[in-house]
């Protein structure tokens, strides 16, 4: 597994207390990720990677899922790419 | 092989096809629905009402019917620009049956609004001036005030999905044909919707090109679910009966007995009813193809009033979670308790009593501020912003202990809307 995708995997765990999850699972339907750890999820992503998040890529649904998530943050970081 | 209709499975890109017999099952199976909602209606035993004023003539119940099924079946045998020509021209035709004069004023006023979609606060400006003369002449000529009634009941909410997702995607052009049909779409002129099935501008765009056999099939489940509940309430009303013996217990004095029959009226009648007609709704809707989930998320058995929120008026809350509370919340992210609370406040004591606000200046016939919306609201919104901010929820192992939940949380609603919002509301405004 990526060193990326383990990060991502490890942070939702820790947010959402499960780690029975797929890659491509939807993290909002399955209650992983809820209002408050949203947030926490939002400012982990943001000073782990330094990027920006804005209310249009949580609408647009990048923060899915984890798959969802590692696209969004290549496409963000080119660089990240040899990380994921 | 000119039986073959081309269709689209969802998600799988690749055509599936629908013969000409499987059609004609389908159209059996929606005709026996539509023509048993017809004689229900006929009947008394639904309203086909959304939380709205009766805006249809009783006679015109089995015209809509029965234009709304011409559409589908015109449009079921279509794909791409064919198909979304049937959908405009039956929508178009159902529309003018409900109300000529309603349909032209509305096309005028969506070619308006369309006009001006690329200079997003002017289309904003628009919509607010319209508001604004809607409530101006409220108790004045019947026709400009039904078609204000309809703007405030029907309208306000793809308003501000369509404004919401222009703001969000501002260089993306919207076809005037699909922002037509998101407002005169067919099913909405046979059940006028109030808060209930409001689809997002993209999500419904996506479903006008294509026929998907799958989310036809589970509209029609959707309709038939719809007609068991409006029957199972209807048995309630007429053996039980609990909204004519609570107002009879409150008559009498008697106020226990009132608020354990009001308890039951709401959970009911007015639950289950608001269940049944959203139930027929979104399955109209996803009939003709649009992918709109439930407006209901088996609300009954939700644990707790911020469980409660979540399952109850999906459609709603998700317009209400983008418009009022991720602005909130992004903002002030760094401080995650307090963008919480304060985003709490803007969905309920803000975005909410606006929402509400339309309907209930025209359905009273006097501008006033929804007192009663905002009383509810600053009952929910503490409960709901303490759950999101301890975030923590586990539910209740026994059954007992899962029972005793849900009717703690049924309580609690029921307090908040029926007892101290409709309590305020009636002790300030007079009325219910």
């Amino acid at each position: 597994m990526s060193q990326l995708r383990q990060q991502l995997r490890e942070i939702l765990v820790k947010l959402g207390g499960k780690s029975e999850f797929s890659d491509s699972q939807d993290v909002f339907a399955t209650s992983i990720v809820r209002s408050m750890n949203l947030l926490e999820l939002i400012c982990f992503l943001e000073d782990m990677y330094r990027i920006e998040i804005s209310q249009r890529d949580v609408f647009d649904g990048n923060l899915k899922s984890v798959d969802r998530m590692l696209a969004f943050l290549v496409d963000r970081r080119p660089e990240l790419a040899t990380c994921a | 092989m000119a039986a073959i209709v081309e269709n689209w499975g969802p998600e799988r890109g690749r055509p599936r096809r629908a013969t000409i017999a499987e059609t004609g099952r389908v159209a059996l199976v929606l005709a026996s629905l539509l023509g048993v909602l017809v004689v229900l209606r006929a009947a008394g035993v639904t309203t086909l009402l959304a939380w709205t004023l009766p805006v249809i003539e009783d006679a015109r119940y089995p015209l809509l019917f029965a234009a709304y099924f011409a559409t589908w079946w015109f449009a079921r045998r279509t794909s791409g620009d064919a198909r979304k020509a049937a959908l405009l021209g039956g929508s178009i035709a159902t529309a003018a049956i409900f109300d000529a004069t309603f349909l032209a004023l509305s096309l005028v006023w969506i070619c308006g609004l369309h006009a001006l979609l690329r200079r997003w606060w002017l289309a904003v400006a628009y919509v607010v001036v319209t508001y604004a003369g809607a409530f101006a002449t409220v108790d004045g000529d019947p026709l400009v005030w039904r078609w204000g009634y309809l703007l405030a009941v029907s309208y306000t909410f793809r308003i501000a999905w369509l404004l919401h997702q222009v703001r969000l995607h501002p260089g993306e052009h919207v076809e005037l044909r699909d922002v037509v049909l998101y407002f005169v779409f067919a099913p909405f002129f046979v059940i006028v919707p109030y808060m209930i099935a409001i689809p997002r501008l993209d999500r419904f765009c996506a479903g006008l090109p294509r026929h998907d056999l799958e989310v036809e099939r589970s509209g029609l489940r959707m309709i038939a679910w719809g007609i068991v509940l409006s029957v199972a309430t209807w048995v309630v009303r007429e053996a039980y009966g609990p909204s004519v013996l609570g107002l009879a217990s409150l008559a009498r004095g008697d106020y226990a007995m009132g608020f354990v029959h009001g308890c039951f009226s709401y959970m009911l009648e007015h639950l289950l009813l608001a269940l049944a007609i959203a139930s027929v709704l979104v399955g109209m809707v996803r009939v003709l193809g649009i992918d709109l989930g439930p407006s209901f998320d088996q609300p009954l058995r939700a644990q707790s009033v911020n469980e409660w929120w979540r399952r109850w008026n999906t459609h709603f809350r998700d317009l209400l979670v983008e418009l009022f509370y991720y602005p909130v919340v992004m903002r002030l992210r760094r401080r995650r308790k307090l963008a919480v609370v304060l985003g709490c406040a803007s969905v309920f004591l803000v975005g909410s009593t606006l929402f509400h606000l339309p309907n209930h200046v025209m359905k009273r016939g006097v501008v006033t501020f929804p007192i009663g919306v905002f009383a509810e609201s600053l009952v929910v919104c503490p409960l709901v912003a303490f759950a999101l901010v301890k975030n923590r929820e586990t539910p209740a192992k026994s059954p007992a202990r899962r029972v005793l939940r849900v009717l703690t949380t049924l309580l609690l609603v029921y307090v908040a809307v029926v007892i101290v919002g409709r309590g305020v509301q009636r002790a300030v405004l007079g009325a219910p």
